[in-house]
């Protein structure tokens, strides 16, 4: 496949909304299921199109972006460790709960071990401080208790829900 | 066009549980009122599982300073941060599988769950298990037992009892079925099972005052013991419960150094990094290597801030007294308090509080002192005022600190509340040192021990003259000779008489004489026969007693049949005839013609006992001068003779009465050294735990000594 002398061995990605990504070889190989495309099809020609079809543009760009700076950080040697926590903190300051949401979907689809990491990490701790009704709405979860079960359930353990953050 | 479905109802089930799992436990807890499925899974056992193993295993080091507990980095002292506040004294016990256990001297234990932050104390079982043990002491350590999945607690009692110095060690194993509820709630629904086992390491090097610690590392139990001369060895048992599966693991020798171990811990969770681990040893967090069995000293968090406590607190100190300046114009060899010698510097100084010449225990170049001196036994703590420095005889203040070890430590907790926390440490670790002595002092003192006295010449001599003339006046030989004849006569000797063969002719020849005039006398009124030896009351005696004796006899034997009526009369004539029976005896000795009576007399005599030869064992030196002992041991007949020469032989019978199962147990041989056993009288002998644990006890140079059977060796022994 990557013939030596080859400078750059650019690969390109289709989302779902059509949208065509030319990523480099490095990045791309951070995505296990590009991986695994190009190792079940050893032979794929070098311009074959990779179809990702449950992951729109938006979210896949903050990926790239992510993996770009990560694997970079990794050429230079783990780059120090202050470093990447404050392209960690930049690069989440700014995002939505709905972009994260769809981050962290499109990084399970993809597969990406580290950003996985990070992202639930994140969302862990946007989390924790905030109220059960804030949570169902991120998560989507629909209450089935009625109004005397969720009343019983607090009761029991009254002091976990102390000190919790305004939405 | 994103997929709607994505959009809208979110993430898939495992995304939001690997969210779950990073979470705290209080946000646990109230997320369960998120819907039922996810109110039953929080609850199940497997995700508390998982979310212990996800939540700590990105943590942590627990560190207790200063009544609070502290985390930080696995293996490394960044981040540190302040969980908890505990009570006084508590120090970590131990931990495992994300369980923290703490304790205090008063053997309460609590456990502290790192997921939620609380802090739950175990109804740990206090009753003493043996009554009449003087003092104990007890060790604890805190493990898992991965197989049956419970957490332990276990115990070390040491017991000592009032009577032999036996001390041992015992293991109770506490196990704490623990629920899964625990994690959320601190709910305890276990139990303790109580179980003595033994599990004390073959240690040669034990001694009795050894300062012990339990730890777990690596999952294993582990026995720390530190001696006094700074030698701490680490012990570990690498099967839980199996006495031979205990190695020794790390010994370090610091007795060549001044500043020994005070303390050892392994920092609760820390793991090996590679032959690496990080044990906390004199308030210093060490990096021990196991390969090249060094330690490398890492300073700790606590130091630094130390240190920077100091600083600052000389900086203000320094307008009132120059500090530094004395330290660095003293310092070298301008200081006449100094020693210098080959383990150190040593200061002289009576105020001095460790008694090692540097900087920080100088109690010249320190403006802000503490330190506790005795005064015939009562310890008062000197504090330095040095708003006073011009006034030097009244520079210190002084506090009488109370007996009792404890209110003296409140007390100076009182009077050194915002001294720096190294001067408080010091005075109090001096106070400790103290206060021990003071109690081995006192032990001495209560102690017998021999005095050499002197005694006058003069006198002695003049006692010796004295007693000379005593001897003589009292005419010994003859009251001797009287004495032993009335013996003969009452027929206390028993059975031979004719030994020596010169002195019996004689005393017969004397006896015949007696007798024939007796037998002259037959006839005559008895009172005659009583005045003749009205002088010796003992013989009236004698005769008193040999009439009720055959009185009785005849009261009893029907044959002779005496009557009631003339009693007088019949006492008289027994009296005639026990003086003659008496006689008789004396001269038919070996003959068998004796009368019916006299054999019921005989047998009178004998019944209190019934005497029956044991046979003595083979190779036994009688001929030797030895000194005997008889002893019971286990219920055996011992014999222990000692020979002049030094040596200690001791028989035992094993069964009774049988010569062959005589057999040598113990042999000690003194002869070629110069101390030979004084006093071995009466030996004392234990059993420990089957027969290699043998303890005798000998008394040698007034020291008493125990034995080992085991190691066929002896070992001195304290009290």
């Amino acid at each position: 496949m990557s013939k030596l002398g080859q400078a750059k061995r650019i690969i390109f990605l289709k989302t779902a909304d059509g949208q065509l990504f030319e990523v480099d070889e490095p990045v791309a190989m951070e995505f296990e299921i590009v991986k695994s495309f190009f190792d079940e099809n050893e032979d794929a020609a070098d311009d074959t199109v990779v179809p990702l079809p449950n992951v729109s543009a938006e979210p896949l760009a903050g990926i790239i972006e992510f993996c770009k700076a990560h694997v970079e950080f990794r050429a230079n040697g783990a780059a120090g460790k202050d470093e990447v926590k404050k392209f960690n903190a930049e690069y989440i300051k700014e995002k939505s709960n709905e972009q994260l949401k769809e981050l962290i979907l499109a990084a399970n689809y993809l597969n990406i071990k580290e950003m996985l990491d990070f992202l639930t990490e994140t969302i862990a701790n946007r989390l924790k401080n905030k109220s059960v009704e804030y949570v169902r709405a991120f998560f989507g979860i629909e209450n089935d208790f009625t109004p005397q079960e969720e009343e019983a359930v607090r009761k029991e353990y009254e002091w976990a829900f102390e000190g919790v953050d305004e939405d | 066009m994103a997929n709607p479905k994505y959009k809208t109802s979110g993430i898939p089930l495992d995304l939001i549980y690997n969210i779950l799992y990073k979470l705290p436990a209080k946000t646990l807890l109230r997320f369960r009122c998120l819907s039922k499925p996810f109110c039953s899974l929080i609850a199940s056992p497997d995700f508390i599982k998982l979310h212990f193993s996800h939540y700590i295993s990105s943590r942590l080091n627990f560190i207790v300073r200063d009544l609070s507990l502290y985390s930080s980095e696995l293996n490394s002292f960044d981040n540190i941060i302040q969980l908890n506040d505990l009570r006084e004294d508590t120090k970590v016990l131990g931990s495992c599988k994300s369980f923290l256990a703490l304790s205090n001297p008063h053997l309460d234990i609590s456990l502290f769950n790192p997921a939620n932050g609380i802090l739950f104390e175990l109804p740990f079982p206090h009753e003493d298990f043996h009554g009449d043990c003087v003092s104990r002491v007890a060790f604890l350590g805190f493990g898992y037992d991965h197989v049956n999945d419970h957490y332990k607690v276990v115990r070390i009692v040491r017991f000592r009892f009032e009577h032999g110095d036996g001390s041992w060690f015992t293991d109770y194993e506490v196990t704490i079925e623990e629920d899964m509820e625990f994690l959320f709630q601190v709910v305890y629904t276990g139990y303790f099972l109580v179980v003595p086992i033994w599990v004390q390491p073959y240690n040669p090097d034990f001694e009795k005052d050894d300062v012990l610690e339990l730890v777990v590392l690596m999952g294993r139990l582990c026995l720390v013991s530190m001696y006094d001369e700074g030698i701490l060895d680490v012990w570990m048992m690498k099967e839980y419960r199996v006495k031979e599966s205990w190695f020794k693991l790390i010994s370090i020798d610091r007795s060549n150094k001044t500043n020994s171990f005070s303390f050892f811990n392994p920092l609760p969770f820390s793991e090996w990094r590679g032959d690496e681990f990080i044990l906390e040893v004199d308030e210093e967090h060490v990096l021990y290597n196991l390969k090249r069995e060094s330690v490398k000293t890492e300073k700790s968090f606590f130091q630094a801030e130390e240190e920077k406590q100091e600083e600052e607190q000389e900086e203000k100190q320094l307008k009132m007294q120059h500090d530094e300046v004395i330290w660095q114009v003293i310092r070298h060899n301008h200081c006449s308090f100094m020693a210098k010698i080959e383990t150190g510097k040593f200061c002289r100084n009576p105020y001095n509080v460790t008694g090692i010449c540097n900087r920080s225990s100088c109690p010249l170049a320190n403006s802000r002192y503490a330190t506790i001196r005795d005064h015939d036994g009562v310890f008062y703590l000197y504090m330095k005022t040095i708003e006073r420095a011009h006034q030097p005889n009244q520079l210190w203040e002084r506090v009488k600190l109370p007996r009792n070890y404890e209110k003296a430590l409140e007390i100076i907790d009182k009077h050194l509340m915002y001294w720096p926390k190294f001067l408080v440490h010091k005075t109090k670790q001096r106070l400790t040192k103290m206060t021990q002595m003071r109690i081995r002092m006192r032990k001495l003192a209560l102690k017998t021990r021999e005095k050499i006295m002197t005694t006058p010449r003069k006198e002695k001599k003049r006692e010796a003259r004295r007693q000379e003339k005593a001897e003589k006046a009292a005419v010994l030989d003859k009251s001797i000779e009287k004495e032993l004849l009335e013996r003969l006569k009452k027929g206390v000797y028993g059975d031979i008489y004719n030994y020596p063969a010169d002195k019996y002719n004689e005393i017969l020849d004397k006896e015949q004489l007696a007798a024939s005039d007796l037998e002259d006398d037959e006839e005559e009124a008895e009172i005659e026969y009583v005045e003749g030896y009205d002088d010796l009351e003992e013989e009236e005696d004698m005769e008193d007693f040999g009439g009720l004796s055959i009185n009785k006899f005849h009261t009893d034997d029907d044959d002779v049949g005496v009557d009631d009526d003339d009693d007088e009369e019949t006492v008289a004539v027994d009296r005639k005839r026990a003086r003659r029976e008496s006689n008789m005896t004396l001269r038919k000795l070996e003959k068998d013609e004796l009368g019916a009576k006299l054999k019921k007399k005989a047998r009178v005599l004998v019944e209190s006992g019934v005497i029956s030869v044991l046979p003595q064992p083979d190779y036994f030196y009688f001929e030797k001068e030895a000194v005997f002992d008889l002893a019971v041991v286990a219920g055996r007949f011992c014999l222990i003779c000692k020979y002049d020469e030094g040596l200690l032989d001791v028989w035992m019978m094993n069964e009774y009465g049988v010569k062959e199962s005589w057999f040598n147990l113990v042999f000690i041989d003194r002869s070629n050294t110069i101390t030979s056993f004084s006093f071995l009288n009466p030996p004392s002998w234990e059993w420990g735990n089957g027969a290699d644990n043998f303890v005798l006890e000998v008394k040698w140079n007034e020291k008493l000594v125990v034995y080992d059977l085991k190691k066929q060796k002896c070992r001195d022994c304290d009290d």
